[in-house]
């Protein structure tokens, strides 16, 4: 599946779309993901969707890091990186991260869900 | 002695008629040479299958058949074929199709389909429990066999190619043998390239493992390195797949004759062609 909005394609593997993903969106308790991330929001990655790639922030420049191949969990709560509690992030999701500025609507996959 | 006007006539149109057989033979052979030379450079440009011209042992010329994906079998493929089974019963919601895409493959769930977590799940309580038994999945019945008729199940859901590469559980279709299956079809809605390896899952299991034997043999090959994860691109010098996506179509779908490995130890990460 591709990302539903992405920021850019992959600097690492030059096939990938870094796509926005929301993580923290599962039944968990706003205490439990506090006790995790210090937030009792939702947090956002992005995961390039060929090598899995993932920036911390919406910007390509800075550091990425890699998670494990076979059990790739989010680097910020360690939940499953493709598990329940996290999504590729539509419109709503990427205005509650605040991210609608690193959007580059070119590389969405779907033009008709636009960002409010 | 003379010759009467009848024989020199039988003679005269004998040696017409060999004439004409040997232009005959002659435009034959100009043909075939320029058959010959010509259909896999047509091949490679347009990416047509032109059968090739063989001579087989009795020195006969025949057309042979298309040539099937490198390192596959007929009856490898025959095995692939037999090894693409439905599961029985799957929640596994990985990997719709987007609305815009047009999938011109098959778009039915892989075999592993069945094995795979669940991903993207809307609901936080699983639907699937793993799947055990030879009733419950058709797979693990026919352990033993090679997957994709290539493919050796070394433990639950890790299946080792004969070149070494190992392919396991992972991505966001869940095991990477089905993010490779993306690979295997066009996807036209999505932005920028897609490369899709020619020969269904066999044929891009096949392509990939001659591509991995290239890279540590460093032929055509280059490679970056970073935290373990190597990415090679090896060419392949002919065609191995087509480019897809947005800008592929834009494109006229041009052929892919390299491919891009993502690998960590002997563990595929994605591979496309490029």
């Amino acid at each position: 599946m591709s990302p539903k909005h992405s920021i850019d394609f992959c600097p690492v593997c030059g096939g990938g779309l870094c796509g926005i993903r929301i993580c923290g969106v599962d039944n968990r308790s706003r205490d439990e993901l506090f006790a995790i991330t210090a937030s009792t929001e939702p947090h956002g990655l992005i995961v390039c969707d060929e090598c899995e790639a993932i920036w911390l922030e919406p910007d390509i420049c800075t550091s990425h890091q890699y998670t494990d191949i076979e059990h790739p969990k989010c680097p910020i709560c360690q939940a499953s990186l493709w598990g329940a509690s996290s999504r590729w992030a539509n419109a709503g999701d990427i205005e509650l991260l605040n991210w609608q500025y690193a959007v580059n609507p070119d590389l969405d996959v779907s033009p008709d869900e636009g960002l409010a | 002695m003379t010759v009467s006007p009848e024989r020199d006539d039988s003679s005269q149109s004998g040696r017409a008629r060999i004439g004409k057989s040997k232009m005959g033979v002659l435009a034959v052979v100009a043909l075939v040479a320029i058959y010959s030379v010509s259909a896999p450079k047509l091949n490679e440009r347009f990416g047509w299958q032109l059968p090739a011209i063989k001579t087989d042992r009795d020195g006969n010329v025949r057309m042979a058949d298309s040539t099937p994906p490198a390192n596959v079998t007929s009856s490898a493929k025959s095995d692939a074929e037999k090894k693409v089974l439905q599961p029985r019963s799957t929640t596994n919601e990985a990997a719709p199709t987007s609305p815009q895409s047009t999938k011109t493959g098959p778009t039915g769930p892989g075999p592993l389909s069945s094995r795979m977590q669940p991903v993207e799940r809307s609901s936080a309580t699983p639907t699937s429990k793993p799947l055990s038994s030879v009733e419950e999945n058709p797979l693990v019945a026919e352990s033993g066999e090679l997957l994709y008729g290539i493919l050796r199940e070394v433990s639950r859901d890790r299946y080792l190619s004969p070149a070494g590469l190992m392919y396991t559980p992972g991505s966001a279709e869940g095991h990477r043998l089905e993010h490779l299956r993306r690979h295997t079809e066009d996807d036209v809605g999505r932005p920028g390239s897609h490369g899709v390896f020619d020969g269904d899952m066999a044929g891009a299991l096949a392509t990939i493992d001659r591509a991995y034997e290239r890279a540590l043999k460093k032929q055509k090959t280059t490679v970056t390195e970073e935290d373990g994860r190597k990415i090679y691109t090896v060419d392949m010098g002919g065609r191995i797949g087509f480019i897809g996506g947005q800008t592929g179509k834009q494109k006229r779908n041009p052929i892919a004759r390299r491919v891009r490995m993502v690998i960590e130890g002997n563990r595929v990460i994605t591979a496309y062609p490029m």
